[in-house]
């Protein structure tokens, strides 16, 4: 896929009915959408119901955009609230649930990564990140592992940068106090 | 692991220059201080992940068609929907057409053939309805006047005499006026005055 079309065009051309162009966007965004919901949920299976969820949704509302910030930034918050909405809804099934817990989707076999090794890092990477309150863990993933500027995490997400530093700030305290804890 | 905060601050940039600079003159003369930075930093490197690895995986390579199939089923769904909804509301709105058909709340009609109907009368059929009611008329008792009842014939008198509602009450009571009274001192040119008047504001 040339790297020089531009979200733009892109979007302009999907707007224009050319269905090609939105796959374009999907694959130029895939990663970004996947990895932000797999570090925002914890797994592969919920991180991929909150991926599909979000492609319906940028199908539908893409004709909507205004351009008045990147295209990046309004598919990560997006991705960031249905996330969230989704998360809210996996705490009220397991309140609800009779089901055993120790057979959650978390232990399914089905994952995007195939070697153990892997796996084990990613499993303990997401088990610090689940032990996050909510707001921290958003900040905390935008921050690091997607390297926005605060005022970019603020736009996103509506919150005050202040608000924001200082939740990044305790998210941290709190993951390295997790794992010193991991350690002994 | 234990961790200056301002270790925290400082990678972040969240100091100042002023702050910035006076944490990079101790950093440089406290080996503690800078070995607990390094291990900070190791820490954040080892919670990142290469995802450049996972690039080609068949879940990514087969996302997009997933997604177009999901959208497809969401199309159907949303028809099926969009009809499973207009149906109930053309149920319901046939429900409630029936049942004002039927049992007709609102029964203007009935009011509106009364009206047509007095508006035939010429000016002798309608003095000779009246006088045929006119009995009926005269045993109305002051009772009924004194009250608040909101009868036709009430609101006849109190707007032909600008009265309100305990007026003329008080009026017969106080003077110990009967209504008979005022009835049968009326001459039949004055009675037909006041009929002819009545007729023409159309209480009915």
């Amino acid at each position: 896929m040339p790297e020089d079309i531009s979200d733009y065009e892109l979007i302009k051309s999907f707007i224009n009915g050319d269905e090609a162009s939105f796959n374009k966007i999907i694959n130029k965004y895939k990663h970004k959408i996947y990895w932000h919901a797999r570090r925002m949920t914890g797994n592969h299976l919920d991180a991929d119901e909150v991926v599909q969820e979000v492609l319906l949704v940028m199908y539908k509302k893409l004709k909507d955009f205004q351009f008045k910030s990147e295209l990046y930034t309004w598919i990560y918050r997006i991705v960031s609230t249905r996330s969230l909405n989704y998360l809210r809804k996996r705490s009220l099934r397991k309140v609800f649930s009779f089901d055993d817990p120790s057979t959650d989707s978390v232990s399914s076999n089905e994952d995007i990564a195939k070697s153990l090794e892997m796996k084990e890092k990613l499993d303990k990477i997401n088990s610090l990140l689940q032990k996050l309150p909510l707001k921290q863990r958003e900040v905390f993933i935008l921050r690091h592992y997607e390297e926005l500027s605060y005022e970019e995490i603020s736009d996103l997400t509506g919150k005050s940068i202040g608000g924001l530093k200082a939740n990044y700030f305790y998210g941290v305290n709190k993951i390295l106090e997790l794992m010193k804890n991991y350690e002994n | 692991m234990k961790i200056d905060n301002r270790i925290i601050l400082y990678l972040d940039n969240q100091m100042n220059d002023e702050e910035r600079r006076i944490f990079e003159i101790e950093l440089s003369k406290d080996t503690e201080l800078s070995k607990q930075l390094e291990s900070y930093k190791n820490f954040m490197h080892s919670m990142k992940i290469d995802e450049n690895d996972f690039r080609d995986q068949e879940y990514f390579v087969n996302l997009i068609p997933k997604f177009r199939k999901n959208l497809s089923a969401d199309k159907r769904s949303f028809k099926i929907k969009t009809a499973y909804t207009l149906t109930a509301v053309a149920s319901v709105a046939s429900v409630v057409a029936i049942v004002l058909l039927i049992f007709n709340p609102f029964k203007t009609s009935e009011n509106n053939s009364v009206e047509k109907l007095i508006s035939t009368f010429n000016e002798s059929e309608a003095v000779d309805i009246l006088n045929y009611y006119s009995d009926d008329l005269s045993n109305i008792k002051t009772e009924q006047l004194n009250g608040t009842s909101d009868s036709l014939f009430t609101g006849l008198i109190y707007s032909e005499l600008n009265l309100q509602e305990t007026d003329l009450g008080h009026l017969i009571s106080a003077d110990e006026i009967s209504i008979e009274t005022i009835y049968s001192e009326i001459q039949s040119e004055e009675a037909d005055l006041i009929y002819n008047e009545i007729l023409k504001k159309k209480y009915f």
